[in-house]
C-alpha cells in the first residue's frame, strides 16, 4: 500500500475534523448543516438548502470556500435572471486585430456556486444551472465549457413568500444530492451570533486544505468498502418510498405518490462512506445508512393529496418509512 | 494472507461463545420438550397402566434436554454468523465488511480489515448474550409441575401396571420352575411321554406369555393342569395294561425268564421296572410338573390355589355326594370368596386328590372332605368349563357356612348332562349364586340382599316368593 493513499484514507477523520472546527469559528451553531455540506463537498455532489432569510446560509459558503481555499461565487436568482447571465456570453471586444468575440464567463464559472432563491429564477434559467450543476459544463453558443473541479453548487429557498416563483421540478431537485433544512437558531446560538457581530476582532476562518487534498479525500471515501447487507439496506430504503411496490410499508402506500429514484441510492452510499471515513472508520455501517437518508430522501419524495388533506408532515412520513424498514 | 488469518483467528472467541449460548438455549428447549413430554406420557398413564412411572417421567426431559443441548451446540457456527454477531456488539459491520472483503488486497481493504481484527481482539465476548429463554423455562416448570403433581396423585393404573410388572415377574420364575419340573419329570417318561409334555410345557409358556391379566394365566394354567391330568390318565392306564401284560407274561415265561440271560431279564425286568415306577409315580401324583403348576397357581392367586388345594384335600364322595345335593339346594348361595371359583375355570373341582380328572368309566374317586363341613343342603352349580363331551358331568358344590370361606366338594355324577337340557333346579343355584354378586355390587338393602340369597328365608314386602 502506497503511503500516499495509506495516508489519505487514516488522515481524513483528522482532516474532516479539522475543516469542520475551522468552519465553526466563524459559523455559530447549525453543525448539522456544515456536517452536510461538507460530507456533500467532499462526496461531489450539489446541496439545496431550505430556510428563511437571514440564517447565514451566504456567509456558510463563503466560509466553506475559505477554509478549502476554493473561488466563491453568488447568484442572486431574480424572475428575470436569463440563462446567459449565469453561464456566461460571448461579447464583442475590440482588439488591435479588429472586433471579435470573446466568452466572457458567467458566475458558474467558481468552485463554489451559491445560487440564492433559486426558486425564484426561471425555469429556463433554472435548467442551465442543471446542466452545470450534473455535467460540470456549461455550453454557450454551441461550444461546452468544462467547469473547474472540485465544483460544487450551493442552492437556496426560501420556504416562505412563494407567490411569484418557479418550483424546482421533479428532475432538477433529484440532481440535488441533500435537501438540507437550515433551523432557526436557539436562543443561545442568536445571542452568539448577535455578540459576534458586534464585537470585533472574532476569529477567523483559516484555510485547511485545498483543491488537490480534497480531490484526494473525495478518491478515498470513494474506495471504502461497503457489505453487502448494508448496501442492500440502502436500497431496500429507497424501494421503502415507492407505494407500487409491494413491500412498501403501509404509509407510504397510502400517502406518497412517488418515491425516490435510483440517484437517491447513490447519493445514500456515497455520503455513507464520507461518513464513516469521518468517524474513523473504514466501512460503511447501518447508522451510516440511517444517519444519511432523510437528507437524501427528503426532496425525492412526492405527497399525494390525501397526505395533504390529513395534514400529514413529509418529514413525519419519512421518519415513520425509515423507521420500518429493518437493518437484516 | 496473513490480516485474513487473523480475522478468522479473532472470530475463534466469538465462535466458542456462540455455541456456549446455542448449549443454554438447546438446554432450556429441551427442558420445555421433555417436560412437555414428561406431562403427556403421564397424562396417557391415566388411562393405560404404563409400568415405571418415574423412569417415564424423567427418561424424556433427559432424552430431549441431551439432544436439545447436543445437538444445538454442536452444530457448525459459520463464519458469517461469528462476525454477524460480534457486529452486534458495537462493532458497527467492521467484521462483516473485513469477511466480505477477505480476498481483496487493495489498501483500504487492508485498512479496514485491521481495524476489525483491532475490534475483535478489544471485544468482550461476554456481551454476546444469549436469546431469552424466559418462555421456555417458565412452559418447563407449568408442564413439570403438573407432571410431578400427577405423579404424586394416587393413579389406579399405577398400581394396575405394578401388578402387571409383580405378574410378569412371577410368570417369568413360575414358566422357569415349570421347565426344570418339566425336565425332572421327562426324564422318568416314555419318549412319546416325554414329547408330549414338552408340548404341553412349551404351549403353556406360549400361553403365559401372551396373557394379559391374571385370569388369562389362570385359564391357561388349567388348561395345562386338565391336559397334564389327561395325560397322566393316559399314562396311568397304559402302564396298567402293560402291568396286566406284563403280570401275565410273567406267569407263563416266568422259568423262561429264570433261564435267561442277565439282559432278557433285565431288559424285560428293567421295563417292567421302569414302567412300574413310573406308573407308581403318576399315579402317587408325584409330577413335578404340577407342582409346579400349582406352584405358579399359588403365586398368581393365593386365594385360588387354597380352594384348589382345599378342594384337592377335601376329595370326592361316591356316586352316593348326590344325596343332599341337587334338588335340596336350601343352601345359602355361594357368595363371597368362593363365587369366582365356582364361576371360572373350574379351579380345584378335579377333587381327585392329584390324580387324573375326568373319571370316565371308573367312577368317582372318592377324596376326603374336611370334617368341618357336614353334610347338609348343597348348592349345586354347573361348572360348563369343566365338562367335555366323553366325560361325565362334573359338578362342583358350594357350601357356604355363614360368612365363611366356601369350600368345593365334588358331587357324584349323574347329575345332569349336556346332551340335553339342564333341570331348572341344577341351574337354578348358578343363576342365585350370580344373582347375589351382583347384588352386591348393587347398592342393594341388607333386606333385598337376604331375599336375594334366600328368598324363602328373608321378608321383603313387595318380593314374589320364588317358587321351587
Amino acid at each position: 500500500m502506497s503511503e500516499q493513499s495509506r495516508s489519505g484514507a487514516e488522515k481524513f477523520a483528522e482532516q474532516y475534523e479539522r475543516i469542520r472546527a475551522e468552519i465553526a469559528k466563524e459559523m455559530i451553531g447549525q453543525q448539522e448543516v456544515v456536517e452536510h455540506l461538507l460530507m456533500a463537498v467532499i462526496a461531489g455532489g450539489n446541496v439545496l438548502l431550505e430556510g428563511v432569510p437571514g440564517l447565514g446560509k451566504t456567509h456558510l459558503v463563503r466560509v466553506l470556500g475559505k477554509v478549502l481555499n476554493l473561488p466563491f461565487s453568488r447568484i442572486q436568482f431574480t424572475p428575470d435572471l436569463m440563462p446567459a447571465d449565469i453561464t456566461g456570453t460571448n461579447i464583442l471586444v475590440r482588439t488591435e486585430e479588429g472586433n471579435t468575440f470573446r466568452f466572457q464567463e458567467g458566475p458558474l464559472f467558481s468552485s463554489i456556486v451559491l445560487a440564492d432563491e433559486i426558486n425564484r429564477a426561471t425555469p429556463k434559467t433554472q435548467a442551465a444551472l442543471l446542466e452545470a450543476m450534473q455535467e460540470h459544463a456549461v455550453t454557450v453558443a454551441g461550444e461546452t465549457r468544462k467547469l473547474p473541479e472540485p465544483y460544487f453548487v450551493l442552492a437556496t429557498q426560501n420556504p416562505v413568500e412563494q407567490e411569484g416563483t418557479y418550483p424546482l421540478p421533479e428532475a432538477q431537485l433529484d440532481r440535488f444530492l441533500f435537501k438540507v433544512l437550515v433551523p432557526f437558531p436557539t436562543l443561545e446560538e442568536l445571542s452568539a451570533i448577535v455578540d459576534l457581530t458586534v464585537k470585533d476582532g472574532g476569529a477567523e476562518a483559516q484555510q485547511v486544505i485545498g483543491a488537490e487534498e480534497l480531490l484526494a479525500m473525495r478518491a478515498a471515501a470513494r474506495s471504502v468498502p461497503v457489505a453487502s447487507g448494508v448496501q442492500e439496506y440502502a436500497l431496500r430504503l429507497v424501494l421503502a418510498t415507492h407505494p407500487e411496490n409491494a413491500d412498501a410499508p403501509e404509509v407510504t402506500k397510502k400517502y406518497l405518490r412517488f418515491g425516490a429514484s435510483p440517484r437517491a441510492a447513490q447519493a445514500l452510499l456515497s455520503v455513507s462512506r464520507v461518513r464513516a471515513l469521518a468517524k474513523g472508520r473504514f466501512n460503511v455501517a447501518f447508522e451510516d445508512i440511517r444517519a444519511a437518508a432523510p437528507a437524501c430522501l427528503r426532496h425525492r419524495i412526492a405527497l399525494n393529496f390525501e397526505a395533504i388533506s390529513d395534514g400529514k408532515d413529509g418529514e413525519t412520513l419519512l421518519q415513520e418509512i425509515i423507521s420500518s424498514v429493518s437493518e437484516k | 494472507m496473513r490480516g485474513g488469518n487473523e480475522l478468522f483467528a479473532g472470530l475463534r472467541p466469538v465462535k466458542r461463545r456462540i455455541r456456549r449460548n446455542r448449549f443454554l438455549q438447546g438446554t432450556a428447549w429441551g427442558l420445555a420438550a421433555g417436560a412437555g413430554a414428561a406431562l403427556i406420557v403421564r397424562i396417557i398413564a391415566l388411562f393405560t397402566p404404563m409400568a415405571g412411572k418415574w423412569l417415564w417421567a424423567v427418561l424424556p426431559v433427559a432424552g430431549f434436554v441431551l439432544l436439545g443441548a447436543a445437538g444445538n451446540a454442536l452444530r457448525p457456527v459459520k463464519d458469517l454468523t461469528a462476525a454477524e454477531t460480534a457486529d452486534s456488539c458495537g462493532l458497527k459491520e467492521r467484521t462483516v465488511t473485513a469477511l466480505e472483503q477477505a480476498g481483496s488486497e487493495t489498501e483500504i481493504c487492508a485498512l479496514q480489515r485491521e481495524d476489525a481484527c483491532r475490534a475483535l481482539r478489544e471485544l468482550d465476548t461476554r456481551r454476546i448474550r444469549p436469546e431469552s429463554v424466559k418462555k421456555q423455562l417458565l412452559t418447563a416448570l407449568g408442564c413439570g409441575l403438573l407432571a410431578v403433581t400427577l405423579l404424586v396423585i394416587p393413579n389406579p393404573r399405577d398400581r394396575e401396571a405394578e401388578a402387571r410388572q409383580a405378574l410378569r415377574k412371577t410368570l417369568k420364575e413360575g414358566t422357569e420352575e415349570i421347565a426344570r419340573a418339566a425336565q425332572e419329570d421327562e426324564e422318568r417318561l416314555s419318549p412319546e411321554k416325554r414329547s408330549e409334555l414338552r408340548r404341553l410345557t412349551e404351549e403353556l409358556k406360549r400361553e403365559l406369555l401372551d396373557s394379559r391379566d391374571e385370569t388369562d394365566v389362570l385359564v391357561a394354567l388349567d388348561r395345562a393342569e386338565q391336559r397334564l391330568e389327561q395325560m397322566q390318565t393316559r399314562t396311568a392306564g397304559d402302564a396298567e395294561a402293560a402291568a396286566d401284560a406284563a403280570g401275565s407274561e410273567g406267569t407263563a415265561g416266568e422259568g423262561a425268564r429264570d433261564g435267561e440271560t442277565a439282559d432278557g431279564t433285565g431288559t424285560t425286568a428293567d421295563g417292567k421296572t421302569a414302567q412300574e415306577s413310573a406308573d407308581s409315580s403318576i399315579k402317587a401324583g408325584k409330577l413335578s410338573t404340577q407342582k409346579a403348576l400349582t406352584a405358579l397357581k399359588s403365586a398368581v392367586n393365593p386365594s385360588e390355589a387354597r380352594k384348589g388345594s382345599q378342594a384337592t384335600a377335601s376329595g370326592t364322595r361316591g356316586d352316593g355326594q348326590g344325596e343332599g345335593q341337587n334338588g335340596q339346594g336350601t343352601a345359602a348361595a355361594g357368595g363371597g370368596s368362593g363365587n369366582k371359583a365356582a364361576t371360572g375355570a373350574g379351579e380345584g373341582s378335579t377333587n381327585l386328590e392329584g390324580t387324573a380328572g375326568g373319571e370316565k368309566d371308573s367312577g368317582h374317586t372318592k377324596g376326603s372332605r374336611d370334617p368341618k363341613y357336614k353334610e347338609a343342603e348343597y348348592e349345586t352349580i354347573y361348572d360348563p368349563e369343566r365338562v367335555e363331551a366323553s366325560v361325565r358331568d362334573e359338578m362342583t358344590n358350594q357350601n357356604r357356612l355363614g360368612n365363611e370361606e366356601s369350600l368345593q366338594v365334588e358331587t357324584g355324577p349323574g347329575k345332569g348332562s349336556l346332551g340335553g337340557s339342564v333341570p331348572w333346579n341344577e341351574v337354578f343355584r348358578e343363576y342365585e349364586e350370580t344373582e347375589t354378586r351382583s347384588a352386591e355390587r348393587e347398592n342393594l338393602t341388607t333386606k333385598e340382599r337376604q331375599w336375594v340369597n334366600d328368598p324363602g328365608l328373608s321378608e321383603c314386602p313387595g318380593l314374589p316368593p320364588v317358587p321351587y
